[in-house]
């Protein structure tokens, strides 16, 4: 029992041993599927290239939102510290509205209700800015928790030191603020392709889509959920652990 | 140095603070400002650093009268060591001065570099240079705090309780330090819970009480106090000798 509790502390051995658990659990999910005769799972990697051409435009749209949620995350940071209380109310508004909306009914609210009436037509991009929209609230969050952790003393010793304003900022809280970012912003990342899936629905030609157009094509409905999955895991996997990797950094440095 | 502080009032809030505190030292090099918590010790020193401005009242350090004198300039000729050490976190220790030396000071990259060498050296933190605050225990993390000050060559170094954060061994770490600065005719301001040390390092003790000074003078004050309150407060200080 002992050399069994060691032999499970081992990092490698331990991940295979789990791995293997999941392994078994999905061979037995298999031996177990009705359809498991009529299981084509080449129909769907036939058109790799439609589903290749469909997780670049996740990627790339999702990239994209990142890059401007960072402008909304922190406009919204502004209006929510701002002492103009008339600003303060019309970001705090906006928090509720959003951390009390399901994204799918956001995306929707936002396409329907505001594209459609203004007459944009661009799907791409009415994805974009209503993702971008939604994410700006979570990434406020980031912002704020960002500039609490570089404490009061630091900021009087700037100040003590004679540091003129604009030096404090390039010597002293962007670089601290950029480590302490990076891992949030990868969880947002994170974050937002797994949200943009829900593009499907205001038809977005991203890899939700793409393997739904597959799917009704072939009949391979199950198939193309399984691929579908897949296709997801890929990319946010390696990101989950990238942002585990640098919080481990940024945590041993402070 | 030389301190005049004339009538001075600060309030938090509706709080008084300092309650239209006077003094005048002349030629003191070491000054200890000691006394209970909540004495307003903390916020003279904070005014007398130009950190905060007092509500009434003027403070003349050296010749710069704070209510006249450029901020930015004023900070360039003081140090401030805070209770807990300030060092930049994403910065090693000899970065983190080196950094205020030439930006701050403009001076050029290899001057800094010499003179923060030198002074880390001297204090004995010479394998720690590479390192960040957070490889650096409480200690001397504390003292790169004080040789960062220093190596702007201040005319008058302020310490605000600068081991209040730090156990009994750490603490002499720090106070020795402190005392290297008395044998070398560093001016300063500290201030202090730790009488014995005040005792050693300081030539002149400010004592404070309840936003006033009681009793200040030469630091034989510690051995014949002359008000009731600093002999009720050394004895309490001294309760188990």
């Amino acid at each position: 029992m002992k050399t069994l509790n060691k032999l499970l502390n081992n990092q490698i051995i331990s991940t295979i041993a789990a791995l293997s658990v999941y392994g078994l659990l999905v061979a037995l999910i298999i031996y177990l599927y009705p359809g498991k005769d009529n299981f084509q799972l080449n129909l769907i990697l036939d058109q790799s290239d439609k589903i290749f051409e469909g997780w670049l435009l996740t990627l790339f749209i999702s990239v994209v939102v990142l890059f401007f949620s960072i402008f909304s995350g922190f406009s919204l940071y502004l209006l929510m510290i701002s002492k103009n209380l008339f600003l303060n109310k019309v970001g705090s508004i906006f928090n509720y509205v959003v951390f009390g909306s399901p994204l799918i009914v956001f995306l929707l609210t936002i396409y329907y209700f505001l594209a459609v009436p203004l007459g944009f037509e661009d799907r791409n991009i009415i994805g974009i800015i209503a993702l971008t929209l939604y994410i700006g609230p979570y990434m406020k969050n980031v912002f704020e928790s960002a500039l609490s952790s570089i404490d009061e003393l630091q900021y009087q010793a700037m100040k003590v030191f004679g540091f003129k304003t604009w030096q404090k900022y390039v010597y002293i809280i962007i670089p601290q603020l950029i480590r302490i970012l990076i891992p949030p912003m990868i969880s947002n990342l994170t974050f937002i392709i797994k949200g943009s899936s829900l593009l499907y629905f205001i038809g977005v030609y991203e890899v939700y889509k793409q393997i739904a157009t597959i799917q009704s094509n072939t009949y391979a409905i199950v198939e193309g959920y399984l691929v579908l999955f897949i296709v997801y895991l890929i990319i946010t996997i390696p990101l989950i652990a990238l942002a585990k990797y640098f919080e481990k950094k940024v945590s041993a440095w402070n | 140095m030389e301190l005049i502080i004339k009538n001075i009032t600060k309030k938090y809030d509706d709080k008084i603070i300092l309650d239209n505190v006077n003094e005048h030292i002349q030629d003191r090099s070491a000054i200890a400002i000691i006394g209970p918590s909540g004495a307003g010790k903390s916020t003279l020193l904070r005014l007398l650093s130009l950190i905060e401005k007092p509500d009434e009242g003027s403070i003349c350090v050296n010749n710069n009268h704070l209510d006249e004198v450029n901020e930015d300039e004023y900070f360039k000729k003081i140090g401030f060591v805070f209770q807990a050490h300030t060092l930049f976190p994403h910065l090693s220790v000899l970065r983190n001065i080196t950094l205020i030396l030439e930006k701050v000071h403009n001076i050029d990259k290899v001057e800094s570099k010499r003179r923060a060498m030198e002074l880390l050296n001297k204090f004995e933190l010479g394998d720690h240079v590479h390192k960040t605050a957070s490889q650096l225990s409480g200690g001397q993390s504390q003292r790169v705090s004080i040789v960062r000050s220093l190596a702007i060559k201040p005319e008058v170094l302020f310490l605000d309780e600068p081991t209040s954060a730090l156990d009994p061994v750490l603490t002499q770490e720090v106070l020795n330090t402190i005392l290297k600065l008395r044998e070398e005719h560093m001016n300063f301001v500290i201030v202090t819970h730790e009488i014995l040390f005040a005792k050693k390092a300081a030539d002149y003790i400010i004592f404070m009480e309840e936003g006033r000074i009681i009793e200040s003078g030469d630091v034989s004050i510690l051995n014949n106090p002359k008000t009731d309150e600093l002999k009720q407060y050394l004895s309490n200080v001294f309760l188990w000798d």
